[in-house]
């Protein structure tokens, strides 16, 4: 009997297996039953967790509300809930997608609020009087800069453009009668057998009352800049020269004001 | 001794559980974070919901009102307006928001959906 307890106390210790078989187990279990019986759910979210096409259709409603309420400060206090760096750009964007579905109501919309996220900008105004503030700090004034688009369109300047980078492209600028750029104005080219449809402000990088259209040399364009716009017949890339001598096709820049 | 091992087993079994589900639900989850109007929390919902009567104070569409409420999940669209305005009131929205959340809820008990056509 003493011979056998000595003989299992002084015999190697075995590690105790069953502890980390038990563990593996239960692991196994665990992931089992969080990942396939009980996934986690997410619920009271904000809007950036939205899917992206829920997030296209958030946007939408975000510009259809500011067309009814003209809130823009509103408008951009939910856009921001997007977290998104570039709303404008996004806007802009989707607003090319929803006309190329043929939804000309949402793309207004869309690249109206894009254009007017865009021009909104923080005006710091310092008062012409000497005397300074009390806590020497200028009178900061937020200015929502909303342009007014009714009333028809005249063009005012026309001019071609031989520059080798807008080679045959249409540039157009809109002003208000105010001499602002105006943005979300349907702009309808029309040609032999074609005809396209795009807005001002999609592209609030360059202006927001500007648009462009790449026009193939040799073809004519007729242009209509809004309801009841002035329509303009006969446009088409002019011949220009390089410094070279080699001809190329030129770009036409419009200018419309109200 | 023996007693002692199947107590310690069992005892792994559940700390390698508890770490399963940690992992699994924190570290690991398998579903996506991108998520549904539905699964916004109730001020954004109100907030969905203010957007939706803003429309339709200036479309008067409210077939179009109803598509959007559908969104947020609720079986019967007055009933995410129902919601929107209690959290309005708790959150103190300004009175012409009231009036246009009110004003949503009014036109969409007097609609009746438009049934479907159906093929003969």
């Amino acid at each position: 009997m003493d011979d056998d307890y000595l003989e299992r106390d002084e015999g190697p210790r075995q590690p105790p297996w069953f502890l980390l078989t038990g563990v593996i187990v239960g692991l196994l279990i665990g992931l089992l039953i969080s990942m396939l019986v009980i996934p986690v759910k997410y619920k009271d979210t904000a809007p950036v967790a939205l899917t992206d096409g829920d997030k296209g259709s958030y946007r939408l409603m975000i510009a259809q509300a500011y067309r009814a309420n003209q809130d823009l400060a509103r408008a951009i206090s939910r856009i921001s809930l997007l977290q998104d760096p570039t709303a404008a750009d996004n806007l802009a964007a989707q607003a090319q997608q929803a006309l190329s579905s043929g939804e000309e109501q949402a793309a207004r919309d869309l690249a109206g609020l894009a254009a007017a996220i865009s021009t909104y900008s923080v005006v710091q105004v310092t008062t012409a009087d000497p005397t300074p503030p009390v806590d020497g700090t200028p009178a900061v004034v937020q200015i929502p800069t909303l342009m007014p688009t009714a009333g028809p369109f005249l063009v005012v300047d026309r001019q071609p453009v031989c520059d080798g980078a807008t080679s045959g492209l249409l540039q157009i600028e809109l002003r208000d009668r105010e001499g602002y750029p105006a943005p979300g104005v349907q702009i309808n080219v029309t040609w032999d057998g074609g005809v396209d449809t795009f807005f001002t402000g999609l592209k609030p990088a360059i202006s927001t009352g500007y648009a462009d259209f790449q026009m193939t040399p040799g073809v004519s364009y007729n242009l209509q800049v809004g309801e009841g716009g002035e329509t303009l017949t006969a446009i088409s890339a002019p011949d220009c020269t390089d410094a070279s001598g080699n001809a190329y096709a030129g770009g036409v820049k419009l200018v419309f004001g109200q | 001794m023996r007693s002692w091992r199947i107590l310690g087993f069992g005892l792994a079994i559940v700390i390698g559980l508890v770490a399963g589900l940690l992992a699994g639900w924190l570290l690991f989850p398998t579903a996506d974070p991108a998520t549904s109007p539905a699964d916004l929390r109730a001020d954004y919902k109100a907030d969905y919901v203010l957007m939706t009567a803003e429309i339709y104070h200036q479309d008067g569409n409210l077939a179009a009102a109803t598509t959007r409420l559908s969104e947020l999940g609720e079986d019967d669209p007055i009933q995410a307006v129902q919601a929107a305005i209690l959290t309005a009131q708790d959150l103190g929205y300004a009175q012409a928001d009231m009036q246009l959340l009110a004003g949503l809820f009014t036109g969409l008990q007097t609609y009746t959906p438009v049934p479907l056509e159906t093929q003969p």
